[in-house]
């Protein structure tokens, strides 16, 4: 029972919700005919808010030297951003 | 120089502190020689999402048919197989540090199935792909396509044969210092397999989509 309580679980639980909201934005989204650049963006922004709490939690990025933290946030920062503005552009 | 490097990546903790009892809330996981391979490797595969969005820029059309042609749901069912074996793998690495072999095996043979079934998913979509016609050469979107994934792929395949080979390691060699760094290594690999996946799965599979 513990496991199934444990952060590793409750982060996979949120990742799972993010997956599938992800998809319905991306297959059903209410944002109208003229939504679909922020559809796309919405999807990638969720899916570097994914890499960012598989790096964090999984990876243990969050426990680990500020170099290393900050190098990771950088990576996630930058593409990231670069690809939601290509994206929604 | 290894040693200089491992001191800007990681903490400045003693050896010490780094001991198997201490390990149970890590400063920092695996060595700061996969760190470096695996930041590189996250850079190369973000310029390659770059590139995928600006040459959509340019043939929109191309993208969005693409997109289109893709089996989104096969894409969802092998993310959501990637997620399950990262949850395995963080698991195991938690029963490793406990020194709970058993477990930890048994969860690392469970990951190891997560990425034949990944590979299973993949080669089944790969399969309707070329049915409907389409290869690396068929237009922009099907290249990056064929070579993000097959990369990626590739990427799972080397990740399985470390969890398996750190799964033979923690029957052999009881006890977490021996087994440390190789096991932290896998589990770091594993995760940036993951990682990749949910980004090329919005990009391919879901930003063109409509």
């Amino acid at each position: 029972m513990n496991a199934l309580r444990s952060r590793p679980v409750t982060v996979w639980c949120v990742l799972v919700a993010a997956t599938l909201i992800s998809v319905w934005i991306a297959t059903a989204h209410p944002l109208g005919v003229d939504g679909d650049a922020a559809a796309a963006g919405i999807s990638l922004a969720i899916a570097f808010a994914k890499a960012l709490l598989i790096g964090m939690d999984f990876m243990e990025v969050r426990g680990s030297a500020p170099a290393l933290r900050i190098i990771f946030l950088a990576w996630i920062v930058v593409f990231g951003t670069a690809t939601v503005a290509l994206a929604t552009s | 120089m290894t040693d200089d490097v491992a001191g800007f990546l990681w903490s400045a903790d003693p050896p010490s502190l780094r001991q198997p009892e201490q390990l149970a809330t890590p400063r920092a996981p695996a060595e700061a020689g996969i760190w470096i391979f695996v930041l590189g490797d996250m850079t190369i595969f973000g310029v390659f999402f770059i590139a995928f969005l600006v040459e959509a820029h340019h043939d929109r059309a191309a993208f969005t048919t693409g997109a289109a042609e893709l089996v989104w749901p096969l894409g969802l069912l092998n993310t959501i197989v990637l997620l399950v074996s990262s949850l395995l793998v963080a698991l195991a690495t938690r029963q490793h540090r406990l020194g709970n072999a058993p477990s930890t095996r048994r969860l690392l043979l469970a990951t190891s199935v997560c990425g034949a079934i990944f590979g299973a998913v993949k080669a089944a979509e790969y399969s309707i792909e070329v049915t409907r016609g389409q290869s690396a050469h068929a237009d922009l979107f099907f290249t990056f396509y064929f070579v993000l994934t097959g990369i990626h792929l590739l990427h799972v395949a080397i990740g399985t044969g470390l969890v398996l080979i750190w799964r033979s390691r923690a029957a052999h060699l009881p006890g977490w210092a021996r087994n440390r760094r190789f096991a932290e290594t896998a589990s770091v690999y594993w995760h940036m397999v993951d990682l990749l996946w949910v980004v090329i799965f919005a990009l391919l599979y879901l930003v063109y989509l409509r």
